[in-house]
């Protein structure tokens, strides 16, 4: 087995008297694609924000290629190569679109690179033509392009992905999909999802969180047969 | 706007001020330049907000802090040294170190962006409040009897640095007033068009993010918190030396509150805002003074209420929109 890049040990999020997160042991290998999923509430933003510094553990701790990054701060997360696109769009809403990607690409690559590389992900989005327009102007799905190419342009060890096909109608999934498959070939990738077809399309790996805890992780076939599973999701529906 | 340089016409038009402002005094009475000359002071004093709030996105309700301290400081160093460039200088260094010391405080705390209003407002009062309370014999530093609420009324005016037995006279003011107005409104445009000016309007925007991104956001907001208490503190320098006076008025609530109304009028998310803001309201309260319309505060209490409901992106922002607008509607017609 090789080391984990990124693994925690008990990792518990309490808010109040509610255990957001409680005890979470989680092993991520380097190259990974996986796939996180789980019924509303689950915790699964609560463990990416922990992840990336923007909310702090309760307990626990949080080891990102052997050090202890649970008392990080965003930045420091950000610099060590751990990178996110959470789940409610968050870009710098009122600049340019061009804008946005050249204040990613500034600070892993400098001023001189920037524009270029802020011009070529552009490109790649399919997104050149609204270079000039604000991002907070831009559809749902476009914004989450954004946000996903600002989190590429810092060329991230690990990219976290928030529901990234959320709101996106089937041929922009699909070319999320493909987005994301790309981005694996040099990072390790988690995605939280709760489009099946689209976990489907691109799982190797997945794990269920239910109520702060994992419930199961295996293949995504393995998982789509477990009985526990199939419980949590129905019991969920059922109970709604 | 963020990020891109200044276009030529820009600059053609930094010129063009430029030469009107040093052709001015030739024409301009003595009463009128010293009116206009307090403009170009308190104007820098409604950019050091207005660039903070407008592209830093934080609300400092008390740049008169550093008003007042670089226009005491550089009262007092000037008195007691009898030599007045180097007080200028230390006046706006001594605000910049205070500024760095509540910013500091404020920003590495992470207090939110309501308390750092409220912080930076009772700054001010406190420091109005211990100022009015000097006024004691025993308040003296050096020789400078620091005289509570009646200020100090000796302030030196500026000597030529290369010939300190010049002192500059009001065309003088003048004259570096609207040089020094022009330099700092150029320079912090310039600046938004750095690395660093297009960070900070990211930050504005999205501070959570351009953390994620790998910035350490908090340095990018005390630099900016630091350069803005300069800056007011170089308006504190000139208000001195204006009036060959300073007084605890500077830091006070009204003073204070004026600066937030100039820059609302003039719109916050263009430099040139605070700078036509500043100029538009003290051009109307003089007239309104001559007016006999009674309450002038209650006046421009209106005119604020106004802007606040109506002119929301302020004065010349509103008018750009216009400008837009007519310029479609015209173009439609053509078409
Ligand atoms: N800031 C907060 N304060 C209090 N409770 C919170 C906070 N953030 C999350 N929670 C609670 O923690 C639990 C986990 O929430 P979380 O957002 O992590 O779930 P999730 O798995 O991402 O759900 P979804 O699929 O709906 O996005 C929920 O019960 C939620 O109400
Ligand atoms: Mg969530």
């Amino acid at each position: 087995m090789t080391a984990p890049i990124l693994e925690t040990r008990a990792l518990e999020k309490r808010f109040g008297g509610v255990r957001a997160i409680a005890g979470v042991d989680f092993r991520l290998e380097p190259g990974e694609l996986r796939c996180l999923i789980g019924p509303n509430g689950a915790g699964k933003s609560t463990f990416f924000k922990m992840v990336t510094g923007q909310i702090p553990p309760t307990s626990g701790s949080i080891l990102f290629q052997g050090t202890d990054i649970s008392r990080a701060e965003k930045h420091e997360i950000g610099r060590l190569g751990i990178g996110i696109k959470n789940q409610v769009p968050d870009v710098f809403n009122g600049v340019a679109l061009r804008e946005n990607l050249w204040l990613a690409a500034r600070f892993a690559h400098g001023a001189a690179k920037a524009g270029t590389l802020a011009d070529a992900m552009m490109e790649r989005l399919e997104l050149s033509s609204l270079a000039n327009r604000p991002v907070g102007e831009l559809s749902h799905g476009q914004r989450q392009w954004v946000e996903i190419g600002m989190v590429i342009l810092r060329d991230p060890k690990i990219v976290l992905l928030d529901e990234p096909s959320a709101g996106m109608s089937i041929d922009e999934t699909n070319r999320t999909a493909a987005l994301i498959r790309e981005v694996n070939r040099t990072a390790t990738v988690v995605v939280v999802e709760h489009d099946m077809q689209f976990i489907r399309q691109i799982a190797t790996k997945v794990t269920v969180f239910h109520q702060g805890s994992i419930l199961a992780e295996d293949s995504f076939d393995r998982i789509m047969t477990d009985q526990r599973v199939r419980d949590v999701y129905l019991g969920r529906h059922g109970g709604a | 706007m963020a990020g891109e340089r200044p276009a030529w016409w820009w600059w053609a038009s930094i010129g063009t001020a430029l030469v009107v402002l040093m052709a001015a005094p030739s024409y301009l009475d003595i009463a009128d330049q010293l009116d206009i000359s307090i403009i170009f002071i308190l104007a820098l004093l409604a950019l050091s907000m207005g660039f903070l709030w407008g592209q830093g996105g934080m609300l400092s309700f008390g740049q008169t802090a550093f008003f007042g301290l670089g226009g005491y400081s550089y009262a007092v160093l000037a008195l007691n040294t009898g030599e007045t460039t180097s007080a200028f200088f230390i006046a706006i260094a001594l605000s910049m170190a205070f500024a760095l010391a509540v910013g500091y405080f404020m920003i590495y705390g992470r207090i939110s962006d309501i308390y750092l209003s409220v912080i930076t407002l009772v700054v001010t009062l406190i420091l109005e409040k211990g100022i009015r309370a000097t006024s004691g014999d025993q308040y003296v530093i050096g020789s400078v009897r620091l005289n509570g609420q009646n200020g100090i009324p000796t302030v030196p005016s500026l000597q030529l640095p290369w010939n300190p037995g010049t002192e500059l006279f009001i065309d003088g003011v003048f004259y570096l007033s609207a040089a020094l107005l022009v330099l700092v409104y150029v320079g912090l445009r310039l600046l938004l068009a750095s690395s660093f000016g297009r960070v900070l309007v990211g930050i504005r925007e999205n501070e959570r993010r351009v953390e994620l991104l790998g910035y350490d956001a908090r340095r990018y907001k005390l630099a900016a918190f630091v350069l803005a208490g300069g800056i007011a503190g170089l308006a504190g320098v000139l208000y001195g030396v204006w009036g060959n006076f300073v007084s605890p008025a500077m830091f006070h609530l009204n003073q204070a509150a004026q600066v937030v109304i100039w820059v609302i009028v003039g719109g916050k998310s263009w430099l040139i805002g605070p700078v036509a803001g500043t100029a538009v309201v003290q051009y109307l309260s003089n007239w309104l003074g001559t007016q006999g319309v009674g309450q002038v505060s209650l006046w421009l209490g209106v005119v604020l209420m106004i802007f606040v409901l109506v002119f929301r992106e302020g004065l010349l922002p509103t008018a750009a929109l216009a400008i837009a607008w007519v310029r479609r509607r015209l173009g439609r017609r053509e078409a």
